[in-house]
């Protein structure tokens, strides 16, 4: 529990300090008033990034590749076949390979190893 | 239907590919000299079930391996002969039977018991015979 609550504090953290930084790049690349227009020799300053153009591009884009991965791993199972149903029966009739066929002699003694009883293992999927 | 495809499990197999399952049982057959038996269909009471499957075999129970699938339960079961489990350990059963969870898991049934027997197959050492050595 306390672990969990640590888990979650720390990933918190992580995205909230993300989000500041991403507004820290973005909000000297917005176009505010009173800016220094002042330009150094030989500068030439492109036009400044809007702080929604920003958010945009630095935010928006990894949010959208983000959703399209998720999409495109989520979407198969949706679909019918991409499911899997627990209660689909086995459709066809009772399969056995291998199976003695009627008639067959008795080649083995049985009766020794009947007291060691039998071995083998379940499982499930 | 191609004898490699996949058969998603909770459909039946098409000739070719109860061919191939044939063909596995008759290399499992050759490679340790056991009897193997495949049975795909209702398991009703689990172990109990397979292990009345086994007995049909008669007199040649006790030299057979038995890998039971339920692919409604999805319930595998393995079930060794008192004599196959002295060339068969449980634990190869156990690989044998983790190996073809994951098959079936996928949906490839077919694909699932030929490797499970082949494992089971490769595995069964040769019993091991006490006082040989011994006048």
């Amino acid at each position: 529990m306390a672990s969990t609550l640590r888990a979650r504090s720390r990933a918190a953290a992580v995205v909230v300090t993300s989000v500041a930084l991403t507004a820290l790049v973005a909000g000297p690349a917005a176009a505010l008033p009173g800016r220094d227009l002042t330009y150094d020799d030989g500068e030439q300053r492109g036009t400044p990034m809007s702080l929604g153009t920003a958010f945009l591009v630095f935010v928006g884009i990894p949010l959208v590749v983000a959703a399209l991965v998720w999409l495109l791993v989520k979407a198969p199972g949706w679909t019918r076949s991409g499911r899997a149903n627990e209660t689909d029966a086995w459709t066809g009739d009772p399969l056995a390979v291998g199976a003695p066929s009627a008639g067959e002699p008795a080649a083995l003694d049985a009766g020794s190893d009947q007291a060691d009883g039998t071995g083998g293992t379940s499982a499930r999927w | 239907m191609a004898p490699g495809a996949p058969v998603p499990v909770g459909d039946p197999v098409s000739p070719s590919q109860r061919l191939a399952i044939e063909q596995a049982v008759h290399a499992a057959e050759t490679a340790c000299g056991l009897i193997f038996r495949v049975h795909v269909g209702a398991l009703p009471e689990g172990r109990s079930t397979a292990e009345r499957v086994l007995a049909e075999s008669g007199a040649a129970s006790s030299e057979t391996v038995l890998v039971a699938v339920d692919p409604t339960s999805r319930t595998l079961e393995i079930v060794t002969g008192a004599r196959a489990a002295k060339s068969v350990s449980d634990r190869t059963c156990g690989l044998a039977s983790l190996t073809m969870t994951s098959s079936f898991a996928a949906g490839d049934l077919v694909g699932g018991l030929r490797a499970g027997l082949q494992l089971i197959s490769a595995h069964a050492r040769t019993p091991y015979l006490p006082h040989l050595d011994t006048v």
